[in-house]
């Protein structure tokens, strides 16, 4: 067991050694062409301000929430002057005669549900796996 | 020398000059990020010039609370994922001819370059938090902040990445019968 976490802790210096040498062999670089267009580019651009808040006056505020109070109300007057809608007619359904059956629940359940701890069992160890190894590579690299 | 929020400060009051500056030490980076990114190296350039303007047009709502790159590597995928949804019909091609603008840019095929596979292999968002973490040295809390996803999701990730990436770096390495090996360790 601790011979496969050593090779396995190997493998991961290795695998990060591999990429930080292999982002190296990626050369790109700022062609005068390209620095050209990006300076031209920012010239060119015009900075977006954030919004000031404009002060209103505080009878602003007040005539805008009584419209809106008369608006409701006036919309709730208008809609109870109208005529009353007619009830629906009412349908009486026919009781049914429901022949008596002898009714016995199966016992089905009982393979479902050890399947169900057994899938509970193998995720809480699956789960502690992952735990193990994210504390293990990133717990100490990171407030 | 001028500090990076002294710079900040006189970008946000309009001087292209400043912000120039302050762009400077990150522009390599973040076209070498893109062009891991995009679907040619012209596109890589264009995401790069999107990503640099907008920063400058926005720079107003920078938080700097943030690191100033993370913001940036924040609106390069941001751009870089805009880019892909218009030429996803290039993306296909690239799958089939194997010569993107990642495979034009390795400089040494000697060996293979293992950020190839973890393009093929990973997924974009994958990609990314591998390439933050191991190619520009991020903290798992910017990545999160990048990737706009919770730390926890990063380590998973992360974790997940890595052991894909081990298991196509151990395969390659029984495959060549160590010469692999020998290259990398020196």
């Amino acid at each position: 067991m601790r011979r496969v976490a050593s090779r396995r802790n190997a493998t991961v210096d290795k695998l990060e050694r591999r990429l930080k040498d292999d982002a190296g062999r990626i050369e790109v670089r700022i062609s005068p062409e390209l620095d050209e267009r990006l300076r031209a580019s920012l010239e060119a651009a015009e900075p977006v301000r954030s919004p000031v808040p404009v002060s209103r006056p505080r009878w602003f505020w007040w005539a805008s929430s009584l419209t809106g109070a008369a608006s409701a109300l006036l919309v709730i007057v208008l809609v109870n002057l109208g005529p009353a809608p007619e009830a629906p007619p009412t349908v009486t359904a026919q009781p049914l005669s429901m022949p008596a059956l002898d009714v016995r629940p199966a016992v089905m359940l009982g393979p479902l549900e050890s399947e169900l701890d057994n899938l509970k069992r193998d995720f809480a160890r699956a789960e502690a796996v992952v735990r193990e190894d994210v504390d293990q590579i990133f717990g100490d690299s990171d407030p | 020398m001028q500090t990076e929020s002294e710079l900040i400060r006189k970008a946000k009051a309009g001087s292209v000059p400043a912000f120039t500056t302050l762009v400077a030490r990150y522009r390599e980076g973040l076209l070498r990020f893109l062009v891991t990114r995009c679907a040619s190296f012209a596109d890589a350039e264009d995401a790069l010039q999107d990503t640099l303007v907008n920063a400058y047009r926005y720079l107003d709502s920078y938080d700097p609370a943030w690191r100033f790159s993370t913001w940036l590597y924040r609106i390069a995928i941001r751009n870089a994922l805009r880019l892909k949804d218009h030429h996803t019909v290039q993306l296909l091609d690239l799958a089939d001819n194997q010569s993107g603008p990642l495979e034009q840019c390795i400089a040494d095929q000697a060996g293979r370059n293992l950020w190839v596979t973890a393009r093929r292999e990973l997924s974009d968002e994958v990609f990314t938090a591998v390439w933050l973490r191991y190619a520009e040295d991020m903290s798992i809390k910017d990545i999160a902040a990048a990737l706009e996803r919770s730390s926890s999701w990063t380590k998973v990730n992360l974790l997940r990445g890595r052991r894909l990436l081990a298991s196509a770096m151990e395969a390659a390495t029984d495959e060549t019968g160590g010469v692999e090996e020998e290259r990398n360790c020196g």
